[in-house]
């Protein structure tokens, strides 16, 4: 089955806190971007502040599924942009803004995962209204609980309980495409790889993820 | 790939669940906030930093500007700096000359044996002095070993036996 949203023109995301909405990239606010990073290069912190509006659901989003662990995720969010700001001067606009920033809170993400190790702890945020009423939750959950907020927030432990097995590698590509939603072809920029590995990861990440949760799966 | 993309169709329902995990209400309104007056905080401690230097160090301001307005200068101030710690190096790293063992003389051969005057000062005479590896050369005038009381010595006569 192929995605719409993925071979779309321009990337399209689905924000996490509004999954409903699609915001592709290529709206007018896309457009000014060369000139807000222009600005925010000369110390514009104004410029700087609109563009982090633009990107922080993507980066915290990313880092959040990541690492499970919200103040993890607004620590490392807040430093990835601190340290693109000081390094904008470096950024020569050869790939998109979000793909130069989404690779630095990897990286920034992964570095911390591998410190973090041995200590990892959940801190999960809250589920939205829209979770009970999209139906393939409902679909999933329904069948299992006679409490469908019960069934969802269990639901939402054993998920992330499953993805923090995985590799950082493998969980990054899970969390990028399937939860995401950014194509393959961004992904291997973004993790400096090729397409084809992207694929590859993403196969492998998702048959562990269905072994781990073959009890919430039918 | 559209088979596998089938067999996943549920896990990738599953996973749509985590993009209902939303951080806390007002949180994407407060982040940009916190994030620039972070950059704000810092860039003044860069700044305070550099403005300290430039009251308490003034010279150092200057060499700076130096250093960056000449590029060729600054190489040179560089490879001198270079050329001294590695001067240094070489120098801590030469092993210290081993000092000349004192050549033993006829007024030193007695059981008193001093190392120096001041040692002499120090320990009294007429208690036994180590030999100490200073060199005497240096020392002017008659050592105070020569006005030293001879001792005298007698036969003692032994018979095994007793």
């Amino acid at each position: 089955m192929v995605d719409p949203e993925h071979t779309a023109p321009f990337p399209v995301f689905k924000t996490a806190a509004n999954p409903s909405v699609t915001e592709p990239a290529s709206t007018p606010e896309a457009n000014d971007e060369p000139l807000l990073i222009d600005r925010a290069r000369s110390g514009d912190l104004e410029a700087y502040d609109e563009l982090i509006r633009r990107h922080q659901e993507r980066i915290y989003g990313t880092v959040y599924h990541m690492t499970s662990n919200h103040e993890d995720a607004n620590d490392l969010t807040q430093e990835t942009f601190i340290k693109a700001f000081q390094a904008l001067k470096s950024f020569k606009g050869g790939s998109s803004f979000y793909t130069w920033i989404y690779r630095i809170a990897v990286n920034k993400t992964i570095n911390f995962l591998k410190l973090r190790k041995n200590r990892a702890s959940m801190s999960l945020n809250d589920l939205d209204f829209n979770a009970e009423n999209d139906p393939d939750l409902v679909a999933l959950v329904s069948d299992k609980t006679p409490r469908r907020d019960a069934g969802l927030t269990e639901l939402q432990e054993k998920l992330n309980e499953a993805m923090g097995k995985l590799s950082d590698v493998h969980r990054l590509v899970v969390t990028l495409h399937d939860v995401q939603g950014v194509p393959h072809e961004e992904i291997a920029q973004i993790m400096e790889c090729n397409v084809g590995t992207v694929r590859s990861r993403l196969f492998y990440a998702r048959q562990q993820l269905q072994g781990y949760l073959s009890d919430y799966l039918k | 790939m559209d088979q596998n993309e089938q067999n996943f169709d549920q896990l990738r329902q599953l996973l749509k669940l985590k993009r209902h995990e939303v951080p806390p209400p007002g949180y994407f309104n407060r982040l940009p906030a916190e994030i620039i007056s972070e950059i704000r905080a810092e860039q003044r401690a860069g700044r305070d930093s550099v403005s300290r230097l430039a009251t308490e160090a003034p010279w150092l301001m200057r060499l700076w500007g130096a250093l960056e307005a000449k590029p060729l200068f600054g190489g040179a101030f560089g490879a001198a700096v270079c050329a001294l710690i590695l001067g240094a190096l070489y120098l801590t790293e030469k092993p210290a000359e081993r000092p000349t063992p004192m050549p033993l003389n006829a007024s030193m051969a007695s059981p008193f044996t001093a190392s120096s005057p001041t040692t002499i000062d120090a320990q009294g005479v007429g208690s036994p002095l180590l030999l100490a590896a200073t060199n005497l050369n240096n020392v002017v005038g008659p050592s105070l070993f020569d006005q030293a009381p001879t001792l005298q010595t007698a036969p003692v006569s032994h018979s095994p036996g007793n």
